[in-house]
């Protein structure tokens, strides 16, 4: 039985990190202050939404993803129509893992930048892993008819593909990726391409967890990781499911935690049973 | 370079085991996934039994179908208000003073979020929206009081603060969950004692200590803000400190205490 007063602080709020901030976040921190300090409230506040943008990808690289978030959001008390701001915080969300809140974010993006594909892309993307296919599937038409790169069209149609075998919808998933071919120039991110052609059986899934000589393993699992799971749980191999994401999960834990596909990964293992 | 930990970031624990007011609605949205009204309720269901980060998570549901409506902002933002994440809570209720600028409690939260952000001359003017805006109880002059007053106080002005408490007159009673701001308001006319303010009475039942202790940190942020504006902060540390303390297992929802634990951690105050 539910009790409110036994809802523990810990179990909701987080807590603040000790980590000391980089000498490039205390330098933008102080023409912050600086801006502040001289404006007199009745005019513009000049580039102080920039700064604030700016600011929350110089926190990334510590992977200080909740100060990433505060800064958009103050950037937003100061420019709450800006598409840019929602659409970069609701990235910042996807790293966190909270893509209930991403969700939203993009969903606002969507009607303040609707020319931008990434929106639409990320769009689809969090309400693919909360389980809203029906405004998935919108989102990704919407990102489709966007003109963009290939292996930005490869992206998009990895995440089509998921969505439409999520929905049982396997022939047109299919007929989605028959046109794929491992020729195609990724421009060096082949990621994507790898897992479609696991789809079309022309890759095993081990051999599209990985890459040959790759510079970055550990990046390569967690984002590969994610698709290879899903492509077991929509063929009904939840064992594998399972195992593939406690592997993406396992690998990536240190330092690929802020990676899209460990983020889903863990956001759907936690929604598992054991 | 150190970088954090994602546990550090992030909520471990998902919550699988809802209170039934919550399931009930979760029955509903089976068959109606994409009614934003449903989520929005579930929200609500979700924040009256303390589980502000699910809130948190249905109004974002609720606003990714209807992105254009102004009351779950105003709602996320209480809610991140209640969890002490100021910025975004802040940010929300920019937005829904865009989409619902005749929403009392619109006004009302964000300029408690400017406050304690520290952007006083936009709490003030927050503040001075509020106060046009037409209220749905008689009472609520009492929390705007108080909340200007502080915001006054910690700007320096402290002739205003005491004039900005006339609004409350000396005859003004509170049956409702006001009462405890008037008691407020009452100090800072001189009618009480801070002391008075931050005891808990012997012989209370373990629901009425919970309930005073929600009240002491009221009174206690009022109180410590208070004694800043008059410059003595070692007062001001002491109750700040106080209220960390008693409220951290039962009033850590309450905006005294997320106000106490935003303004130390994050602000240095």
């Amino acid at each position: 039985m539910h009790n409110a007063n036994s809802v523990r602080r810990d179990t909701q709020v987080i807590f603040k990190t000790d980590i000391e901030l980089s000498p490039e976040v205390k330098e933008i921190d102080a023409k912050i202050d600086a801006l502040y300090g001289k404006w007199n409230y009745y005019d513009i506040l000049p580039d102080v939404s920039d700064l604030l943008r700016r600011r929350s990808d110089l926190v990334a690289p510590q992977h200080l993803v909740r100060e990433s978030i505060w800064s958009l959001s103050k950037a937003m008390i100061f420019d709450p129509s800006s598409g840019v701001n929602f659409s970069m915080r609701g990235r910042r969300y996807i790293n966190a893992g909270e893509f209930e809140e991403a969700a939203a974010d993009f969903a606002v993006a969507a009607r303040l930048i609707p020319e931008n594909w990434y929106v639409w892309y990320h769009l689809g993307l969090c309400n693919l892993i909360i389980g809203d296919y029906d405004n998935s599937e919108k989102a990704y038409k919407e990102c489709a008819r966007i003109p963009t790169t290939q292996s930005l069209s490869v992206a998009l149609l990895n995440w089509r593909w998921i969505l439409l075998m999520r929905q049982g919808r396997k022939e047109e998933a299919s007929r989605l990726i028959k046109d794929v071919d491992k020729s195609w120039d990724m421009d060096g991110t082949d990621n994507y391409l790898r897992l479609l052609l696991l789809y079309k059986g022309e890759l095993t899934p081990e051999e599209a967890m990985t890459i040959p000589n790759d510079p970055e393993p550990i990046l390569s699992v967690t984002t590969q990781g994610f698709g290879v799971a899903n492509y077991y749980r929509v063929n009904g191999d939840m064992e594998n499911y399972r195992r593939t994401l406690d592997r993406t999960i396992e690998v990536g834990r240190d330092e690929a935690w802020m990676c899209f596909g460990w983020a889903a990964a863990e956001y759907e293992r936690k929604r598992l049973s054991d | 370079m150190v970088r954090a930990s994602s546990e550090s970031q992030k909520i471990s624990e998902i919550t699988k085991n809802f209170p039934p007011e919550v399931e009930k609605i979760d029955e509903k949205l089976k068959q109606s996934p994409q009614d934003a009204e449903l989520w929005f309720s579930r929200g609500l269901a979700l924040g009256n039994e303390r589980l502000m980060r699910d809130a948190v998570k249905s109004f974002s549901r609720a606003i990714a179908l209807d992105p254009s409506c102004g009351i779950y902002y105003r709602w996320r933002g209480h809610r991140h208000l209640n969890l002490a994440e100021i910025p975004e809570a802040c940010a929300d209720l920019v937005v829904a003073s865009r989409l619902i600028p005749e929403n009392w409690d619109v006004w009302y939260h964000l300029g408690l979020t400017h406050v304690l952000l520290g952007n006083y001359q936009l709490a003030e003017l927050a503040y001075k929206k509020c106060a046009f805006v037409p209220s749905e109880r008689s009472t609520n002059i009492i929390p705007l009081t108080n909340w200007t007053y502080v915001n006054l106080m910690l700007q320096g002005k402290r002739e205003e603060a005491l004039e900005a408490l006339k609004a409350v007159p000396d005859d003004m009673i509170a049956n409702d969950y006001n009462a405890d701001y008037l008691e407020m308001i009452n100090f800072y006319k001189g009618k009480a004692k801070a002391e008075e303010l931050l005891v808990i009475p012997d012989g209370l039942s373990p629901a009425e200590r919970d309930e005073r202790i929600f009240s002491i940190c009221t009174h206690g942020f009022g109180l410590a803000n208070h004694f800043y504006g008059l410059g003595d902060k070692e007062a001001y540390h002491k109750i700040i400190d106080y209220v960390l303390d008693i409220g951290k297992d039962v009033a850590w929802n309450s905006f005294g205490f997320a106000g106490a634990y935003y303004t130390k951690t994050y602000r240095g105050m």
